[in-house]
């Protein structure tokens, strides 16, 4: 059964921006060291954003419960390249309350922009 | 830096971090940067809402706490939350 749906968009360049002007570091509030190893450019770490926040608005939360929440949801590739999530914290937490066990994933992107879909199950 | 300083300095940092093409001066003190625009609201999404995180926690040597994201409610809000931080240093 869905549980939950959400999308994002980002624009690549954005990110790219935020990341030139605030400094590498600043890519540490958006992904986990994990992430970060396989991360290199602003295109892929603007698809992990959108991931991330397509997530929170599944779960209805969005910003509200902080930007920390983001840390919370570290988005791997498997073998093949497909994208999966993996939580902890206040969004697992959350992922229980609503009894979600299957989180599908999928990231586009295209010339200036990144976009991602997720479906709660 | 005293409150009115303060709050001119966010009001810079907003327009100058998300490259808004507005006067800074034509931000009012209570404006909800998050509601949308039709709504009176200043219109920020989730990108503006880390950019700005990051930029105040840089400019103003402050964290922000995951707990209170009410604190980007409105430069009013955000000025309230570093005088309260810069309170609990001194």
């Amino acid at each position: 059964m869905v549980l939950g749906i959400g999308t994002d968009i980002v624009k690549i360049s954005r990110i790219k921006r935020f990341i030139g002007r605030e400094g590498e570091n600043s890519i540490d509030v958006i992904l986990t060291s994990k992430e970060a190893r396989s991360r290199k450019n602003a295109q892929s770490v603007a698809g992990v954003f959108a991931v991330k926040e397509a997530l929170l608005k599944a779960l209805g939360i969005g910003f509200t419960k902080g930007i920390g929440r983001l840390l919370e949801i570290e988005v791997l590739n498997d073998d093949g390249g497909k994208p999966y999530v993996v939580t902890s914290g206040v969004v697992r937490d959350i992922l229980c309350q609503k009894r979600i066990n299957c989180i599908e994933v999928s990231i586009s992107h295209d010339t200036d922009y990144a976009i991602a879909f997720v479906i709660c199950q | 830096m005293n409150t009115n300083e303060r709050k001119s300095t966010i009001k810079k940092l907003i327009v100058s971090r998300l490259n808004l093409s507005i006067d800074p001066q034509d931000i009012g003190d209570d404006v909800m940067l998050f509601q949308p625009e039709e709504s009176n609201g200043l219109g920020l999404d989730s990108v503006d809402a880390l950019e700005l995180a990051v930029a105040i926690n840089n400019t103003f040597d402050v964290t922000v706490s995951d707990k209170n994201m009410a604190v980007f409610n409105s430069v009013d809000t955000i000025n309230a939350f570093i005088e309260n931080q810069l309170v609990k240093v001194n």
